[in-house]
């Protein structure tokens, strides 16, 4: 039995040189031996391994359409009809901030480890470049679930690039399809995303890789010529087993986060309501950048800082001039890098901080008048009863309830149906106990807000929306 | 050694050719939406009698409009803010923030027009108030027929310091 499995491989080797291939990858040589410190590399990989298969499988249920994106997402989540969708689906969204997290740390390593100096540049810009695709990535498939988030988050971020003098405009509308967010826009970006930046993505692997196995680790500075012989190991199976420990941690990780916290779908884009635009949330420090410069110095925000900040990150190896890979040689570049990274944490920070705040102070929400094609209803004055009781619907309602009464989840009760207008007719006081005490598929707000509030509500917006008066 | 070099030539122009070729219809198509011309409808919408309108009070008001999008035209909804200051003095705004495109928020206790992304704030009159936005607010063309107050839906570039409509067609 064991001869025949050696001839056959034997019989394998010589036609394909397949063993030979499998000791290149396996043998390579680890000077100074395995190190849990080389792990963030194939942590990415295993990322980027999880994202194109769950999203080859999540391509085959989505449909690239403004009408069918929203619908195609909702249908995939639903759990009568796979029991996996929702989950695949939040492994993929909680995916790319895993990869974008790791990104950081595999960089932060290499910087520290001082794999950027010679002979390793070439390698320290493919991962830069690699760097840039996974954003793109992140970028393009923000837009495809075409609900508010998505839909607002884009157009604020192509706007960003219409800002760059002479070529953003053009980009920008190349990038659309057309003037404005729309079908063409939807299909480009999936075309972005599921062709064009894997393939790159894939390229610029095979580089990055080759480059690396031409000059392998970059082990501490501390270890001598001799030591680095003496303790060197084989990738297989040292190094390997570290990576593979490494990274059941991360994906048990993906799991439980996608577990405790499914990817969201809100309401269908639609430009005619009120948004509240935020880009994916490490996109936060460059939307947070754009508070502090006003015309005519805006383009300090939205141009110079981020654009220094790449071409630092280019630079690097050229402005590291220090004789030696020590730390306390390279305190300057180091230092700055550092500098910069705490710089887009306390940015990223601040928009967290700001929106906790806002959410505390909310304005009154104003409810739209919505103009019917062929009718001319339009007016009517807001009293300081209803301004309250708008800005309660806008806190506590708008997450089920559209601001016309329409359902947003699609268990919540249509607000404009028959059947509510009858109820609430019949029983306006009903309508007051539903909002306290919660309902079939409604939570109960009598933790939230006073009966008077709840009252409020119920004569303000909701038999407004009864009696079709607004 | 003339003929291996004249051969060389020979192959790197032919695959430039090749190249060349193979792109033309690529380039020019992925180019296209840059000439394409948008039939920008902007017909009119009766937004019904100002005098329903509450003066000094923004509202926002939500209209069909007929929305032509790559192959699909539909009817969609827009929205605008309509702000009555006297008795026949209308404004009517985009409610698309001129700064990157955010959906603009009547803000009472503050009273402005107030951009909840990055706090660019506008008056009553659309004026830029404060914040990053190069412009103020978007007016929209507005006619008063017979006390009808009637609009022309109209998307302007966002980003940049003068007001330009979004379908190029300015001239």
């Amino acid at each position: 039995m064991k001869e025949r499995l050696a001839s056959l491989l034997a019989a394998l080797e010589e036609r394909t040189g397949a063993l030979t291939a499998w000791r290149f990858l396996a043998d390579e040589k680890v000077k100074g031996g395995a190190r849990w410190a080389y792990v963030f590399g194939s942590g990415l990989v295993v990322l980027l391994v999880v994202q194109l298969l769950s999203g080859v499988v999540l391509a085959g249920d989505y449909a690239p359409t403004t009408d069918a994106a929203h619908a195609s997402l909702q249908a995939l989540s639903d759990p009568e009809r796979s029991a996996w969708g929702g989950l695949l689906r939040s492994l993929h969204h909680h995916g790319a901030t895993f990869l974008v997290l790791m990104l950081v740390a595999h960089g932060l390593q290499v910087a520290f480890a001082g794999a950027y100096r010679k002979p390793r540049e070439t390698n320290w810009w493919t991962g830069l470049a690699l760097g840039g695709v996974l954003l793109g990535s992140a970028f393009t498939g923000y837009l495809l679930p075409w609900d508010q988030t998505a839909y607002y988050a884009t157009k604020v971020g192509l706007s960003i690039l219409r800002g760059v003098p002479i070529i953003g405009g053009p980009s920008a509308e190349l990038l659309q399809g057309g003037p404005g967010l729309g079908n063409l826009t939807l299909t480009r970006f999936y075309t972005l995303h599921v062709v064009v930046l894997p393939a790159c993505l894939l390229l610029l692997f095979a580089l990055h890789l080759a480059l690396f196995r031409r000059h392998g680790v970059t082990p501490p500075e501390t270890l001598t010529e001799d030591e680095l012989e003496t303790q060197a190991e084989t990738f297989f199976p040292a190094q390997a087993l570290k990576d593979v420990v490494f990274a059941l941690v991360i994906i048990g990780g993906l799991y439980l986060v996608s577990t405790l916290w499914p990817a969201h779908l809100g309401p269908k884009a639609d430009p005619s309501q009120p948004f509240d635009a935020r880009p994916e949330w490490y996109f936060y420090w460059l939307f947070q950048l754009l508070h502090y410069f006003e015309p005519p110095i805006e383009w300090v925000g939205s141009l110079l800082i981020p654009g220094l900040l790449a071409g630092f990150l280019v630079a690097l190896p050229f402005l590291d001039r220090s004789k030696t890979r020590a730390i306390k040689d390279r305190l300057l570049p180091l230092g700055s890098l550092v500098m910069a990274l705490v710089g887009v944490a306390v940015l990223t920070l601040q928009v967290f901080l700001a929106d906790a705040d806002a959410a505390k102070n909310a304005e009154p929400v104003a409810v739209t008048k919505r103009l019917e094609a062929g009718s001319t209803a339009a007016g009517g004055t807001a009293s300081p009863d209803y301004a309250r009781a708008a800005m309660l619907y806008g806190r506590y309602c708008l997450e089920c309830h559209d601001s016309d009464g329409a359902p947003i989840d699609e268990d919540a009760t249509d607000l404009r149906s028959e059947n509510f207008a009858r109820m609430a007719a019949a029983d306006p006081g009903h309508l007051v106990e539903v909002i306290l005490s919660g309902g079939e598929m409604m939570p109960a707000f009598d933790e939230d807000m006073s009966r008077e509030d709840a009252e409020l509500i119920a004569r303000e917006i909701l038999l407004g929306f009864a009696t079709g008066s607004d | 050694m003339e003929r291996r070099r004249f051969l060389t030539a020979l192959t790197v122009g032919a695959s430039g050719l090749l190249g060349v070729l193979v792109s033309i219809p690529l380039v020019g198509h992925l180019f296209a939406p840059l000439t394409r011309k948008a039939s920008g409808a902007d017909a009119p919408i009766d937004l019904g009698p100002v005098s329903d309108f509450p003066v000094g009070q923004p509202v926002r008001v939500a209209f069909p409009v007929r929305i032509e999008d790559g192959w699909a035209v539909t009817e969609g909804e827009r929205s605008a803010w309509v702000v009555r200051n006297g008795s026949d003095q209308v404004h009517v705004f985009t409610t698309t923030c001129p700064h990157l495109g955010c959906s603009v928020e009547w803000a009472p206790k503050r009273d402005e027009f107030s951009c909840p992304c990055h706090d660019s704030g506008f008056g009553k009159d659309g004026a830029k108030l404060h914040g990053p936005s190069r412009r103020g607010l978007d007016a929209l063309p507005v006619e008063v027929k017979a006390d009808r107050l009637v609009v022309r839906h109209v998307e302007y570039v966002p980003g940049i310091a003068d007001k330009r409509r979004l379908d190029g067609r300015d001239a």
